[in-house]
């Protein structure tokens, strides 16, 4: 038997959003706001239930989720190129750091419009957008956790006589796994806003579109189930790459 | 000059030169221009720009919403963060709520916003707001509970009232975490307002970036991105000349 008190510990988180939903259902019950702006909850989960039985719902997250992966996919090989190179290399730091400085205080969003006169509203635009915007946070990591290589590891690399290329196979990318994965993890949640916010803009289709779509059409309904798609997407991503890191960075503990 | 020096310079020398290969690109023959301009098209586009008052309005209004829904939710985060540090009770009744409604990006809440407010500063008033509050919420949480118990110890011995002792002892205590605070949530506000203003808000630095690409005018549209990325470098710049003065002192004693 549970006690009193380890019941309430276990309900607890669930009490607030408990009441906020039960809010959420009065308040739309009575009319006090119009299901214009606000829907009713079981309106947003008929709406969910409406789009995965018309089909209308699977090409939709499924062209959302293909350039999410793919920018994401490209600028993860960047960014773990590149972060080896000025990581292990100094004068590939002193020599592209400047450059790159110049770069990355530009709003991913705000590049936009430069990569839409470059490549017009198609997929390799908003895929190259995620790519320039969640470079940065593997980019960094990369090379911080290339430059907290052990010293020691490079000598014992050196002693063995490992080339550069076996040195960072064998030696640099495990030791810098940890910081490159959290990297990862961030540039995924990036690519995620960044193909949503892009999706909004050019109006290709994907999740993005569909929610502007309905609140321009004040199909809140519709605005509310696409929101909650992309939050789930959100929480899966980042769950996924959560356990990825547990299982593949298990050896170190 | 060392090898090392060398290598340094020919880095910060490397931005001018590939500038300076996009302007000859620009004017041979070889390359069509067209979407890409070049730089000096850019620069004059810029000056133009900048005397015909289009980049003050833009920058105003895009400083403007963006303070505006900062202080507001760094405002609420603040508080929020405290309430939360202060009371664990009152951190586990809402931590489901904040487990579930933080990752939801704030663009994806912007149709929502457009709802609600229509166009204009409301809307990007609120989804700043909502962006920035997070951050905030989640560094406050952690710096009152990184307080040291002991502070506290000798605020509950002296018998101070409950406000003196949050004036005099908890908020001191945190003050470089106050900071980091503000120069994040800085750093959110600016990119989520330029985001909506392209998005969908006609107004801003944001907007004057898509009527530029709209009317098929590339160095406007470089200009205008070259300035918003100059003034999200030198509002970063200026934040870490601050805090390397204000809490240099925090580095020697620790």
């Amino acid at each position: 038997m549970l006690s009193a008190k380890s019941t309430f510990r276990f309900i607890e988180p669930v009490i607030v959003p408990a009441a906020v939903a039960l809010a959420w259902y009065v308040v739309t019950g009575s009319d006090l706001v119009s299901r214009l702006f606000l829907p009713a909850p079981q309106d947003v989960v008929r709406s969910l239930i409406d789009l995965a039985s018309d089909g209308e719902l699977y090409p939709t997250i499924g062209a959302t989720l293909w350039r999410m992966m793919a920018g994401w996919c490209v600028a993860s090989l960047l960014g773990i190129g590149l972060g080896a190179l000025i990581g292990l290399n100094p004068k590939m730091d002193s020599v592209l750091s400047p450059t790159l400085e110049f770069m990355r205080p530009l709003p991913a969003s705000a590049v936009v419009p430069v990569f839409v006169m470059a490549l017009g509203l198609t997929d390799r635009m908003i895929i190259a957008v995620i790519a320039f915007g969640s470079l940065w946070p593997v980019l960094l990591n990369t090379i911080s956790g290339m430059r907290a290589v052990d010293r020691r590891l490079r000598e014992v690399a050196s002693a063995l006589e490992f080339g550069s290329g076996g040195f960072l196979i064998k030696f640099a990318l495990p030791s810098a796994l940890p910081d490159i994965v959290a990297g990862l993890r961030l540039g995924l949640s990036l690519a995620l806003i960044l193909c949503v916010v892009a999706e909004m803009i050019t109006l290709s289709g994907g999740i993005g579109t569909q929610i502007l779509l309905a609140s321009r059409n004040f199909r809140s309904a519709d605005l509310f189930s696409g929101v909650v798609i992309i939050g789930v997407i959100g929480f899966l991503a980042n769950g996924t790459i959560l356990l990825i890191e547990r299982q593949a960075l298990a050896w170190r503990t | 000059m060392t090898l090392e020096a060398r290598y340094r310079l020919f880095g910060l020398l490397l931005p001018l030169l590939l500038i300076a290969i996009w302007q000859a690109a620009a004017i041979s023959p070889v390359f069509p221009a067209d979407t890409l301009s070049n730089p000096f098209a850019i620069l004059s586009a810029l000056i133009k720009l900048m005397i015909d008052g289009t980049v003050a309005v833009a920058t105003r209004d895009t400083l403007v919403s963006g303070g505006l829904g900062l202080i507001l939710g760094a405002a609420l985060g603040g508080l929020a963060g405290l309430a939360v540090g202060l009371w664990p009770s009152a951190d586990r009744l809402t931590s489901g709520m904040t487990e579930f409604l933080r990752p939801v990006p704030a663009v994806a809440l912007l149709p929502l916003a457009l709802l609600l407010f229509g166009f204009g500063s409301l809307m990007e008033i609120s989804l700043v707001a909502f962006a920035v509050f997070w951050p905030v919420m989640i560094i406050m949480r952690g710096a009152i509970r990184n307080i040291d118990p002991q502070i506290l110890e000798v605020a509950t011995a002296l018998e101070f009232r409950p406000f003196d002792r949050l004036v005099k002892f908890l908020l001191p205590s945190v003050q470089r975490e106050i900071f980091v605070a503000l120069k994040i949530g800085i750093g959110v506000a600016f990119v989520v307002a330029v985001t909506v203003e392209i998005v969908v808000n006609p107004r801003g630095l944001g907007y004057q970036l898509v009527l530029a690409q709209v009317g098929l005018k590339p160095d406007r549209v470089f200009a205008f991105l070259f300035w918003v990325g100059l003034i999200g470098w030198s509002a970063s710049a200026f934040l870490d000349f601050i805090e390397k003065r204000l809490f240099s002192w925090h580095q020697m004693e620790r």
